[in-house]
């Protein structure tokens, strides 16, 4: 009843307004030069300011103006036209620039024109993700973004991979990213089982993304852009549109997309000595670990398994040996040992679109096998998702998506030319003395299957034993996807919600057949990890053109997230029958991981946020940007649970403003931003209550009974410990000049995490070792910088740099004052630490002594002295990044290059140190008869004049002797061909005749070339290796194994 | 209609905070532990009776390469032999397990009446600090495990906690004599719930302490000695030894640790220290090595511990590997014409240098740290006693997982031979009567205690191997040539120092397997005198007359105390007043 009266009035008002004025009617449609639709555009009566109207979702407009008037039109990222009025009257709008017009995904998945954002958001294109030699969407982006770094754990294939936005602006805590896939929460975490000195390689596990699959990639870098995400995204966002969950409409009816790749992966070794074998001070000692032996000359030896006299029993299993005679000369050994890997991938897309929905499908399959056996990633993901515009105006979308990846590796721990700590596929082999016939030589005893090998002992653990007899794996099971619904509640005021879900199963082994050095009766470790996310959110949105000058666009919502992660698990030990990998095959259980750790535990934790946020444009040229959240988190005590963090932003558009600017030659856009922003940090569960440890079956006692204990929990909890706020600074500049060709995007950002949630170790003198405290501040700052310029741009040729440039310099200050250093990762004296005054995660690790001079000292022995302490010994952040990524293109062929250029930062590598110390590589070919004397001064001061033999000089001043962790820190600089293809697209007018749409070649390869000049020369080591898996920890690798190159082709085609 | 539906939202939206909040709360306790409310004393005990046999092998490991009981693998330098970072492990089972379990422990107990249970603790507990003490000097005490309280305790001079030590070991007598007191626990690894077996250790340790602060207050550590010699409930007997035992299982892994280190398939474990084995093996016979010869028939002569101490994977007296360099110290320094460093003694005594007079027993000279050669095969390693290996029957056969007895072994923390051993100096230094007699017959004694151990530890730990006949084993006549022999230097020797030396020597051989009184026997008495000197410097620096303080410590306190300048400094302990060039 009460609405017709309504709509009577309504009738009533607009049949009086027509009457008093004679005003002819006029409508129209509105659309782009493509024809599409502009909705929201601007109609005015040129002259009137008042008599307007905006165009519905199908662009048509309908206006009572005077006869004669003259209509103007203006939407944002068009230029603005006008027309005489008649009865019908369409326009059809010009872009602007491209840069103007530019839609850009931002947080919560909210579509922004890239002029409007107050800071800095860079695009990877689908262009540069896909058909790349990497399953791993982290190592693709490597170069592809400024203010990102990307640091490998591994080249084996499926390793873990740590991301870092602007640097990190955590001591104790997380501080890899926030990935958004498709709107919602996606688990990238690293869930290891043990610690890093037990070997097991755990993958990242967005690692179970097809970089394949993705329509676009935006890194939200800033803390402006990342702050709805609430303290998640405090650590930077990758925010990722899947082509399922894209809404982009598919250009025919049924578009079907398949590629092909095929990739060649191959390690990079050392150059190894050829003219000296194993031994001593140049003994011809074919047993020893050492390679400082005499001239390899063909002597015959006696053969190493030759083993009567030691008692072992293989003497009986192969006495072929017996007596035999072997020749001490150069064996290539290591390349051998190498496999070449391949990679390839089948990716088939199909879309379709209808009148009011449209939909992907997409299936990818990945087999990814690395360069050594037993190495491998298997990977099928399977998705689809569309959306469909309801006639009652409810718009629903979804995506889902199923992933199974399959990784096996080797075990890889850590070591440094000596015995690593566990069983390691790099551990021994890197070293292998030249005169060792490893792949000539038998690895295993027949009757046991035992390891076996050249040293006397047997206490090498065989790598090729390794390679059959221990695996790590992981084995997940992934669905994620999401459902959301947009409510159209009136014109401009839109309800969505949208829960999303990301779930898996992670199932990862470590088995091990007994016979080996290490676990020598046989492990088996399994564990079966569930994650799972589930976010919710409702998210109101009101978009208003408040008048001709004024543009509004709220975002409020609410959201909460559950993470809910369960992990049971069980270690074996004492295999009975070997090869086979069942619990029941073991003889000994227990539910702890070799490191100590339990594997069996859940942690649950619930984050609310209440947002908002508001856009006001100004005339097109300037946008503010005011928004905040309010986050609530299970794991902070209820008096602290609430924080509230600010966001603001302005952006500021010269070119579209100042008249001379516009339409100018040189300049052809210029847009400066400036914003503020903060974001909010909780701690790990569990940190503000005591519980009480428990032991089961800690030890058995001679007549067998089990000893079970309780004790306190060395963990000091801290009920009063509050959330961290981070805030940030950032402002920058983005422009094309020259006619657009020249392409500037500059940021300049200080971002400063205060009172930090720190996990402060304690004197154990206290009854505790450590507890979380707020304290510690890290401040980031740095410069990220894009430019780019067509250097040739006509018809045919087309030439474009571009150089992305990263800075980041970090402090640490405000560790409480009786705290000398925080260790971050690595070992408690040698290891990546936080040092008030000192860039973050310096190495710090025992050093040589020194004079006032600074010239090492020297001992009666004639070697060097240690100190008995620790100190900085090396600062692993680079100094500056350099990309320049060239495109070239004539006519449907085109040429990509990408070359990386760090420069600065120093690293511990065991490899180097290792390899050095043992004389195996080119780099200790030189004349060792000859006495050495090492640089430096004796005790009394005068200059050291002690002669020693080249085995001492090296091996007995390197870190496999035990030399300080100093001698093997290098600077890290490094140059490198990271990415080159070359591509063909078969032109279209050739596929005229054929079901083909478009059918492109390419050639590509990543990691083709690197010199990292500051390293020994023959090692061929790449710097960009850490051994201590995900996390804070750099510039620290111990044996991580070689690097791999890969090539290969592809082949694209549509239908 | 619209607007009741945005009203709806939003009180729907108000309504699941509310409900939110309680969520919140419901997850702030961790699902993975029980809560402290469910504490049990027992279990409390169970885990201080572990961290308790683990502090000692932290703190005999060591400290025995300074006693040269074990190899110092470290170099020869006293500053670089170890670090800071070595002696974490000490600190952490101290104060953040041991003292902190106790501290919560004995609240609990004492509302249960469970005073055996305190008892044993505060017995743990005192040994614990002591030993602190002895190896690092001044160490937090009155400020220590007070938790967010304090979070950087300072330390309190070694004399006052020498003290409490004393303190906690009267209140342990105390709770354990309660008569009102509740059961004993269910499980005790050292004395089966034996209260009276407490009692007897805390008075044994009470001595113990008291004999270390001897050289600085000798009026006091003499009449408190004599009242403990007088009462003399000690650990006088075997039957009341305080020791460890390890038991067999792979999983847990509770066998000896020496034994775990040593009996593997891939070459075995460290080296021995020679100094130690020519002790054993050779001192006492013009450096020959003898016992030794026959595998089926004990000999008469040598240590009749030889065989049970030291397993030889090679009795070999040439190391024919490939060639030579496997055991480079052969080709210049074979026993008898060694070619010594110039420093070294003119080798009146035979002192060890590369290996000890062939027969296979190879170790490593003290602070040697040159590279590993290939030589996993031809390694003495540790035999049936105190590790639980293998008797020495020369079976020349390469170690291997299981081999021997499997690794039920003892950390002799306490036995009645040491008890022997401290009397006779305590009545030689001190002056105080022993109702056993005088000194000579107390170091008789002592030795006859300790090799009745050793010879008896086949059977007591269950240890059976049919290719070993009985006769192979110690015999009667071989212990009595060796008592005979002891007696003979102790009535030898001219002076009190060199009788004490004797004594010491003896004590010195029967701690095998405690490298911690070792390092206080050599510190309090400069004996064994003939413990050998760095074989690769003249200079090694002063002795390390303590320990650094752990990284932890120093790293993570601000009110800690500069570290210590190791070698170059003598950092001694409040107990010490020898002159700093007492040992080298």
């Amino acid at each position: 009843m009460r609405k017709k009266l309504l709509w009577c009035l309504f009738v009533a008002f607009f049949s009086f307004k027509a009457a008093i004025a004679q005003n002819t009617t006029v409508t129209g449609k509105v659309s782009d030069d493509k024809g599409t639709a502009v909705e929201g555009a601007l109609v005015t009566e040129k002259g009137s300011t008042k008599n307007k109207t905006l165009t519905d979702a199908n662009g048509v407009y309908k206006i009572s103006v005077k006869s004669g008037a003259v209509l103007q039109v203006s939407s944002v990222g068009f230029a603005k036209i006008e027309a005489p009025a008649k009865s019908v009257t369409n326009f059809s709008l010009k872009n602007l620039s491209q840069e103007l017009g530019e839609v850009v995904v931002t947080a919560l998945g909210i579509k922004r024109e890239k002029k409007a954002l107050g800071y800095a958001v860079s695009s990877v294109s689908k262009e540069d993700l896909e058909m790349r030699p990497e399953a791993d969407v982290a190592r693709i982006l490597n170069g592809k973004a400024p203010g990102l770094n990307i640091v490998n754990t591994s080249g084996l294939s499926g390793s873990g991979t740590n991301i870092n936005i602007r640097g990190i602006s955590t001591i104790t805590g997380g501080s890899q990213p926030l990935f958004i896939v498709d709107g919602v929460p996606f688990d990238a975490g690293t869930n290891t089982q043990s610690n890093f000195t037990y070997g097991t390689q755990t993958p990242s596990r967005f690692l179970d993304l097809d970089p394949n699959t993705i329509e676009n990639l935006n890194v939200l870098k800033g803390l402006s852009a990342t702050t709805l995400y609430g303290e998640a995204g405090r650590n930077g966002v990758i925010l990722i549109t899947t082509k399922n969950g894209s809404t982009q409409k598919a250009k025919k009816k049924t578009e079907i997309t398949v590629a092909q790749s095929y990739f060649n992966t191959d390690p990079i070794l050392p150059d190894y000595n050829t003219q000296w074998g194993g031994g001593f001070d140049l003994s011809v000692g074919i047993a020893f670990f050492s390679n400082w032996g005499g001239r390899l000359q063909g002597q015959i030896v006696k053969h190493p398994y030759d083993r009567v006299t030691a008692a072992q029993p293989w003497a009986l299993e192969y006495p072929e040996f017996k007596g035999a005679p072997y020749e001490y000369k150069y064996y290539n050994s290591v390349a051998p040992f190498f496999k070449q890997g391949n990679m390839q991938n089948t990716s088939i897309n199909l879309a379709g679109s209808t009148p009011n929905a449209n939909y992907n499908i997409s299936y990818s399959y990945t087999d990814d096998q690395g360069f050594v056996i037993n190495n491998g990633l298997r990977k099928n993901v399977f998705g689809m998702g569309g959306s469909s515009k309801l006639t009652n105006k409810v718009t629903i979308s979804g995506t889902i998506n199923f992933a199974l990846t399959d990784q096996v590796s080797p075990p890889t721990s850590d070591g440094y030319g000596n015995n690593p700590s566990n069983s390691s596929v790099f551990g021994n082999i890197m070293f292998t003395p030249t005169a060792v016939d490893l792949m000539g030589l038998p690895y295993e005893l027949p009757s046991n299957h035992s390891s076996i090998y050249y040293r006397n002992g047997n206490d090498i653990q065989n790598p090729r034993w390794t390679l059959y007899n221990a695996f790590t794996g992981d084995k997940t099971n992934r669905t994620y996807g999401q459902v959301s619904a947009r409510y159209e509640i009136a014109k401009g005021l839109n309800l969505t919600y949208r829960t999303g879900f990301d779930n898996y199963s992670e199932f990862s082994f470590y088995n091990q057949n007994k016979g080996g050095v290490f676990q020598a009766l046989g492990i088996m470790r399994t564990t079966t990890s569930t994650n799972m996310i589930w976010d919710h959110s409702a998210i109101l949105n009101y978009d208003k053109r408040i008048n001709e000058d004024f543009t509004l666009n709220v975002d409020a919502g609410v959201n909460s997230r559950r993470r809910i992660f369960d992990q049971n698990g069980m270690k074996s030990t004492e295999q009975l029958v070997y090869g086979l990998f069942t619990h029941g095959n073991f003889v000994s259980h227990t539910t702890g991981s070799e490191d100590g750790s339990e594997l069996n535990y859940k942690l649950q934790n619930l984050s609310l946020g209440a947002f908002a946020q508001a856009n006001l444009g100004y005339k097109d040229y300037a946008y503010l940007t005011v928004g905040g959240r309010n986050s609530w988190s299970s794991t902070v005590e209820a008096d602290n649970r609430s924080i509230f963090y600010p966001s603001v932003s302005l952006s500021y558009i010269p070119t579209s403003m100042i008249e001379a600017l516009k339409n100018n030659k040189y300049i052809n856009y210029l847009k400066l931003r400036v914003g503020y922003s903060t974001s909010a940090n909780f701690p790990d569960p569990y940190s503000t209550r005591s519980a009480l440890i428990i032991g089961t079956k800690a030890f058995q006692t001679n007549g067998g009974t089990n000893v079970n204990y309780n004790a306190l929990s060395s963990f000091l909890p801290n009920p009063n410990l509050k959330p961290e706020l981070l805030d940030e600074k950032e402002i920058g500049m983005e422009g094309k000049f020259l006619n657009n060709r020249l392409n500037l995007d500059l940021t300049f950002y200080q971002k400063i995490a205060n009172n930090q949630i720190l996990r402060r170790d304690l004197d154990p003198a206290t009854g505790f070792t450590s507890t979380q405290i707020n304290a510690g501040n890290v401040e980031n700052k740095g410069i990220e910088l894009a430019l780019g310029y067509d250097i040739i741009k006509n018809k045919d040729w087309k030439w474009n740099t571009n150089f992305l440039y990263t800075l980041n310099k970090s402090m640490v200050s405000g560790i409480p004052a009786d705290i000398a250093q925080i260790n971050i990762s690595g070992y408690s004296n040698l290891g990546t630490f936080a040092k008030n005054g000192s860039p973050y995660g310096v190495i710090i690790g025992s050093y040589f002594e020194r004079d006032a001079s600074g010239q090492r000292k020297v001992g009666p022995d004639g070697s060097y002295i240690t100190a008995n302490s620790i100190k900085v010994i090396g600062d692993p952040n680079a100094l500056y990044r350099l990309t320049n990524i060239n495109t070239l293109s004539y006519k449907a062929f085109s040429f990509r290059m990408q070359w990386d250029y760090s420069v600065g930062g120093s690293m511990f590598s065991g490899t180097a140190g290792g390899l050095l110390g043992r004389g195996v590589t080119a780099d200790t070919q030189f004349d060792r008869f000859l006495p050495l004397i090492l640089p430096g001064v004796l005790e009394n001061g005068q200059k050291n004049n002690i002669q020693i033999s080249s085995s001492q000089a090296y091996y007995g001043n390197s870190i496999t002797n035990g030399a300080p962790y100093e001698s093997a820190i290098y600077d890290a600089t490094f140059i490198k061909l990271r990415e080159a293809s070359l591509s063909y697209s078969i032109p279209a007018s050739m596929l005229n005749s054929t079901p083909f749409g478009s059918l492109s070649l390419s050639l590509s390869g990543n990691n083709l070339w690197y010199l990292a000049p500051n390293f020994p020369e023959h090692i061929h080591f790449d710097p960009e290796a850490s051994s201590t898996g995900v996390g804070n920890g750099r510039g620290f690798e111990a044996m991580s194994g070689p690097s791999a190159r890969r090539f290969g082709a592809s082949i694209r085609v549509t239908f | 209609m619209k607007y009741k539906k945005i009203v709806f939202g939003l009180l729907l939206v108000a309504t699941s905070f509310t409900a939110c909040n309680k969520e919140l709360d419901g997850l702030l306790t961790n699902p993975n532990y029980p809560s402290t409310s469910t504490a049990d004393v027992d279990l409390y005990l169970n885990k201080i009776q572990l961290d308790f046999n683990g502090f000692f092998n932290g703190a005999s490991g060591a400290a025995g390469p300074l006693a040269r009981i074990n190899y110092a693998w470290g170099g020869p330098f006293y500053r670089n032999g170890s670090s800071p970072a070595s002696y974490d492990g000490l600190w952490y089972t101290a104060y953040s397990s041991i003292f902190s379990n106790v501290d919560a422990m004995i609240p609990l107990a004492q509302s249960q009446k469970k005073f055996i249970q305190t008892g044993m603790a505060r017995v743990m507990k005192a040994y614990t600090l002591g030993t602190m003490v002895d190896l690092f000097g001044d160490v937090p005490y009155s400020q220590a495990v007070k938790g967010i309280a304090n979070t950087t305790p300072a330390v309190d001079g070694g004399a006052l906690v020498y003290a409490e030590v004393q303190k906690i070991l009267d209140s342990a007598i105390i709770d354990l004599n309660n008569t009102n007191a509740a059961s004993a626990p269910k499980v005790d690894l050292y004395y089966g719930g034996s209260k009276a077996k407490w009692i007897t250790l805390a008075k044994t340790l009470k001595l113990k302490f008291y004999m270390n602060t001897r050289l600085v207050n000798k009026a006091g550590a003499t009449s408190a000695i004599q009242a403990l010699l007088t009462e003399n409930d000690l650990i006088n007997t075997s039957a009341n030894d305080f020791q460890f035992q390890y038991g067999k299982s792979l999983s847990p892994d509770s066998r000896h640790p020496d034994y775990a280190g040593d009996y593997n398939n891939n070459g075995g474990g460290g080296y021995l220290s020679n100094y130690f084995m020519w002790k054993v093996a050779s001192e006492k016979y013009n450096g020959i090595v003898t016992g030794v010869t026959s595998t089926t028939v004990a000999a008469t002569t040598g240590d009749p511990r030889l065989r049970y101490y030291f397993y030889r994977q090679n009795t070999s007296n040439v190391y024919s590997w490939a060639d030579a360099t496997s055991c480079p110290c052969i080709l210049n320094s074979q026993y008898n014409n060694a070619t010594y460093p110039v420093w070294y003694p003119s080798v009146p005594d035979k002192t060890p240098f590369c290996i000890v007079g062939g027969r296979g027993y190879m170790g490593r000279d003290h602070g040697d740290n040159s590279g590993g050669p290939p030589d996993g095969a031809y390694k003495t390693q540790h035999g049936i006693y105190p590790a639980g290996g293998e008797f020495d029957n020369s079976q020349s056969k390469q170690l291997s997982l299981g081999l021997g007895a499997g690794g039920n072994g003892i950390n002799p923390i306490w036995l009645s031979s040491f008890t022997a051993f401290l009397k006779a100096e305590a009545v030689l230094t001190l002056g105080v009567t022993a109702k056993e007699g005088d000194a000579a017959t107390l170091l008789n004694s002592g030795v006859t205690q300790s090799i009745t151990k050793v010879v008896g530890f086949p059977t007591a730990i269950g240890y059976q191997n049919s290719s070993i006949p009985a006769t192979a084993y110690a015999n009667a006549t071989q212990i009595a040539n060796y008592k005979t022999l002891v007696d003979g230097l102790y009535s030898a020797a001219a002076t009190t120092a060199d009788k004490l030396d004797v004594i010491i020597s003896e004590y010195h051989i029967a701690l095998y397997g405690n490298g911690l009184e070792a390092y206080n026997n050599i510190r309090r008495t400069g004996s064994p005198k003939n413990a050998q000197l760095a074989v690769a410097t003249a200079t090694p620096g002063i002795f390390a007359y303590s320990f650094y303080y752990p990284s932890v410590f120093v790293d993570r306190n601000s009110n800690a105390p500069a570290q210590k300048a190791i070698g170059t400094a003598a950092n001694k302990v409040f107990w010490d007043n020898n002159p700093a060039n007492f040992i080298k």
